[in-house]
């Protein structure tokens, strides 16, 4: 499957070529989306930025579009140049989303607790004074998806990703970035960055045309907005993108915990293979259910997980009381088995 | 059900879930063999996608590679049932 930049394989989950953004890190490679399918996308295969615009908006409210309108908007933001934002910081990659990512959603006091490469990211970020930045542009999205979540979703689906927050937010962190070490690493791969903008418009009309053609529906009206908005007849490798869809790299509905809000946890017998930190919290990528999704009340909860091995139950339900605002992924239905699950894809 | 040693253990470990405490992955082999949709489930791999039996040890393992690609646990059960 070629993803412009470079192939991928769907039956190794991999790329076989390296990642040319970011040739000196070497862990990653081959790594579709930062090994994150469940959170970040990568439609040109340099970078997995695109999926972290959605979660960018914050607050506390869940879009009413669907989650591949969203991919679909944001491809298709990406098509209308958005890259002269994105290229200050695309030198960073995903540890510079991660970083900043992690940097809104729990400022200066979880630091220390932020996973991997975004931590130094994040220290990189207090040096430079990005921080406060960074934390003025969260404050400003989720004061606006207070006021009106639907049309401040359709708004971010349609106009944040292309000319509007995006931009703003990352050429805020670019221009502090100017001048420093980093910053001039910055300068020498934006060229790459833009030239991998300037090519991904057909990308984002196949997105949104696999996104018609979906049978979800939803999200159609958004689409045919952003097609027209973008000037473009449909989309002729449609088959392509659907493809890259059904294969599990759609953006899920994300937003953030309220306060108080619990989740169920059907921990391991063995503590070896458990998520729970010692703190109480959960590893990155784990997933939960919650504890009332509408769907399956907690009284009538299965007594044991078991999925996908039956002869491997984890009998032990944890309640999960994350602090207010931390970001999930979903809630969506469990394969093959029932209620809704989410995913803490940064953990807490 | 094939339990993985230590080695593979670490690498797993730090990486996300598919569901509720389990992966699911490709393993690849040191023939150039490779197993998708493979679940691996407290460290043990439990079943393969469409195989009855786990045709490989663990000693033949050269890759582990997370993919994420999840299927219907319950309805292919269902189907199997069916068809014993």
């Amino acid at each position: 499957m070629y993803f412009r930049a470079r192939h991928y394989s769907p039956r190794l989950g991999r790329f076989v070529q390296k990642d040319p953004l970011f040739e000196n890190r070497a862990a990653e490679h081959y790594a579709y989306a930062a090994n994150n399918p469940v959170f970040f996308t990568d439609p040109t295969g340099e970078s997995p930025i695109a999926g972290v615009i959605n979660w960018l908006a914050g607050g506390d409210y869940r879009p009413e579009i669907s989650d591949t309108a969203m991919l679909g908007a944001v491809t298709g933001g990406l098509a209308r140049g958005t890259w002269t934002g994105v290229k200050n910081v695309a030198a960073a990659g995903a540890e510079t989303v991660k970083g900043t990512v992690q940097a809104i959603a729990h400022p200066i006091q979880t630091v220390e607790a932020v996973v991997d490469n975004a931590a130094q990211t994040i220290v990189a970020f207090q040096e430079q004074g990005i921080l406060p930045t960074l934390e003025r542009a969260a404050g400003g999205l989720a004061a606006e998806a207070e006021k009106d979540p639907s049309k401040f979703a359709a708004q971010f689906g349609m106009g944040a990703a292309t000319s509007v927050l995006f931009p703003k937010v990352f050429s805020w962190a670019g221009k502090a970035l100017q001048g420093t070490r980093l910053g001039q690493a910055v300068s020498r791969l934006g060229g790459k960055a833009t030239k991998a903008g300037a090519g991904a418009s057909a990308e984002g009309e196949a997105a949104a045309a696999a996104i018609r053609a979906s049978p979800e529906g939803a999200g159609t009206e958004l689409i045919e907005a952003q097609s027209k908005a973008l000037g473009r007849a449909p989309l002729r490798n449609a088959a392509k993108s659907a493809d890259t869809i059904a294969e599990g790299m759609r953006i899920s509905p994300y937003r953030v915990t309220g306060p108080g809000e619990t989740f169920i946890r059907y921990e391991t017998a063995n503590p070896a293979f458990s998520k729970i930190t010692p703190s109480g919290g959960v590893r990155p990528g784990t997933f939960a259910a919650p504890a009332s999704d509408g769907l399956v009340p907690v009284s009538q909860r299965v007594p044991t997980y078991n999925l996908p091995s039956p002869e491997i139950p984890r009998p032990n339900a944890v309640t999960l009381t994350p602090p207010a605002g931390t970001p999930i992924i979903g809630p969506r239905p469990v394969s093959g088995g029932l209620g809704n699950e989410v995913i803490f894809w940064m953990g807490y | 059900m094939i339990t993985l040693s230590q080695r593979w253990l670490a690498e797993l470990i730090d990486k996300p879930e598919t569901g509720m405490g389990y992966q699911i992955v490709s393993v690849v082999l040191s023939d150039g063999r490779r197993f998708d949709q493979v679940a691996v489930v407290e460290g043990r791999i439990t079943q393969i996608r469409g195989l009855a039996d786990i045709p490989f040890t663990e000693e033949e393992i050269a890759q582990i590679i997370p993919t994420h690609d999840k299927w219907d646990f319950n309805a292919e059960r269902h189907m199997e049932g069916h068809m014993r």
